[in-house]
């Protein structure tokens, strides 16, 4: 595109009728066009014509605007900066092209996006400037509303998927609310406050000076969530500009994403409790032994899963048990919460762990599931007893000096078993150790063997001192995990 | 990136990359196609890591064909997923020993 300093005067086509052809193509066009003089320094230039469709942008009459200076279509809100780029622009011979507010005949604000360009004559000199000018004012605010939006969508995505707290979630959140109503309303005091079940959350800063303020309403009553932007202009100026129902629709949009959140919230709530009521509630060890145990949920959100731990303790025995049924969420969690409950009721009835192992296969081929499990029988108060392995990982044993990790017969898991219990392996624990068993997520890596896992968790436990040390460790170097749910138990002989 | 892809060719069933949650039920998906009466062979030797979750897809379609007349077998596992296997009681039910 040629520039207006380099354009040369040019003839044009169209012989006498050219000129009538040009005024009326000007009077015609509904884009807005002003032509002043040139004179930059003060008192600057006059507006020598306007065609009809800047007197309907701005409301004003033509008699009225032709001999006037530019500075009438200026406010308050009108931008310095911009106005002193465009001197300088235009008195360095270039064009000129920006963004700013005017106003209207009754004192209206709107956002104009303008171009200046020179008017050259003969010699080259600028004997006028033509402006072409356009309301962007609602094309702006879609796109501020678009932003903002955005801002809140990405702020729930974000807390959807790091690690959950409800309280921290929904500040984040409001705190997207607040920077996208400052997006749509960029000179306002913004203010969101919302109650959520009784509990209330309040971000930004309460306007020094009120020369107008309005609320606007979100939440779901229903769903006993309500809240508001609190907006606050410095000036009238600014509030009678406010993008009002552009707020209208965030605060609508907001709903929608807070719903979202307060939703989730909710479900992992009760997730988090159907889990821990599947799990055994405090364990009774007897005196000369003591007990530790920890259930961490998996990383990916979903908060119940397979993994489980009991201990069971008789008048002569103690049996200590861990499983891990094959898949995640609430049907591998549901069946985790039936074979505990089934392993409890038959250890506490007395039964042998054969036969135990027996039903709960049963139990998982009806289900068509797969679950590993191991059991751990101990005479009490001798501490002499077998261990049943299906298809789960060795337990540790962490002694004063040494860990070890017994080599077990497995049988295959519960569900694939066929009715055939491999023989148990004996173990026993001596005054002073801590066997530890946990679930394949403390030790499972890919690409490599799971022996290596299971060694760096023996490196891990080496030289803890008890129960609860021992499944610190053990927690501890699981770490930066999997999207697996873990479980552990650690049982430590007192002597 | 592709971390998984299964292959049927007849009674041998090549599965490449990582068996686990996610991919588990592709698995179950491509072993459902096989005939019930079908003998049929698991190529490990280019799965680079199973999880229960595959070894239980594994054990569903084992039971399938097996009541039905048909087996199914594992062959050539790398380490890392022989192990697996070997620590979940499974080797011998799969046909590994």
């Amino acid at each position: 595109m040629p520039r207006s300093d380099e354009s040369e005067p040019v003839d044009l086509p169209g012989g006498e009728e050219l000129p009538r052809l040009l005024l009326a193509a000007l009077e015609q066009t509904r884009a807005p066009a002003c032509i002043t003089t040139a004179e930059l320094d003060l008192p600057g230039p006059r507006i020598v014509y306007v065609n009809p469709a800047y007197c309907e942008m701005t409301g004003r009459e033509r008699s009225e605007v032709v001999g006037a200076t530019p500075r009438i279509m200026q406010g308050p809100m009108t931008n310095r900066a911009e106005l002193d780029r465009l001197r300088s622009e235009l008195a360095s011979g270039r064009s000129f092209e920006g963004e700013t507010v005017n106003y209207r005949a009754d004192r209206t604000p709107f956002i104009i996006n303008w171009r200046i360009d020179h008017v050259r004559d003969e010699t080259g000199r600028t004997t006028h400037f033509v402006a072409t000018q356009e309301d962007v004012t609602e094309r702006r605010r879609t796109q501020r509303l678009l932003a903002a939006e955005q801002l809140i969508d990405d702020a729930l995505t974000t807390t959807l998927t790091e690690s959950f707290e409800s309280g921290a979630a929904v500040r984040h959140v409001l705190d997207a609310i607040r920077r996208g109503a400052e997006l749509i309303a960029p000179t306002a005091n913004i203010r969101v406050s919302v109650r959520i079940e009784g509990d209330r959350y309040d971000v930004g800063t309460r306007a020094a000076s009120v020369h107008g303020a309005s609320a606007y309403r979100f939440g779901r009553s229903e769903r006993d969530f309500e809240g508001d932007i609190f907006v606050t202009a410095i000036d009238d100026d600014h509030q009678a500009f406010l993008d009002g129902s552009g707020l209208a629709r965030f605060a609508s949009h907001s709903t929608t994403v807070l719903a979202a959140l307060v939703e989730y919230g909710r479900q992992r709530r009760t997730a988090i409790r159907l889990q821990t009521d599947l799990l055994p509630g405090p364990l009774a060890p007897p005196p000369h032994l003591r007990v530790a145990t920890e259930y961490l949920p998996g990383r990916s959100g979903v908060i119940i899963g397979g993994d489980w731990y009991d201990l069971s303790t008789g008048d002569d025995r103690a049996v200590v048990t861990i499983g891990d049924v094959s898949g995640s969420g609430v049907d591998a969690a549901v069946l985790m919460g039936r074979l505990r409950l089934i392993a409890e009721l038959e250890l506490a009835r007395g039964a042998s762990v054969e036969d135990l192992l027996t039903l709960l296969d049963e139990v998982c081929e009806f289900e068509s599931a797969f679950a590993t499990f191991l059991a751990i029988e101990f005479e009490l108060p001798s501490m002499t007893g077998h261990v049943w392995s299906c298809g789960h990982p060795p337990p540790i044993v962490v002694g004063p000096v040494s860990t070890e990790v017994p080599v077990l017969r497995v049988s295959p898991p519960l569900g694939h078993m066929e009715g055939r219990v491999a023989a148990p392996t004996r173990l026993s624990l001596s005054a002073g150790e801590t066997i530890v068993l946990y679930t394949d997520g403390v030790v499972e890596r890919r690409n490599e063997l799971i022996d290596a896992g299971i060694e760096r968790l023996c490196d891990a436990l080496a030289g803890s001192v008890g129960p609860e040390e021992a499944i610190e460790a053990a927690v501890a170097q699981a770490g930066q995990l999997t999207d697996d749910d873990i479980a552990l138990i650690a049982l430590q002989h007192r002597g | 990136m592709v971390n998984f892809d299964v292959t049927i060719d007849g009674a041998r069933v090549v599965v490449r990359g990582e068996i686990d949650t996610h991919t588990a039920p592709l698995l179950a998906d491509a072993l459902a196609g096989l005939d019930s009466t079908t003998h049929a062979t698991l190529d490990l030797s280019n799965t680079v890591f199973i999880s229960s979750a595959g070894l239980s897809v594994i054990l569903d379609a084992q039971r399938r064909l097996t009541e039905r007349g048909g087996a199914l077998n594992a062959s050539n596992p790398q380490s890392v997923v022989a192990r697996t296997i070997e620590l979940a009681g499974l080797s011998e039910k799969l046909g590994l020993r």
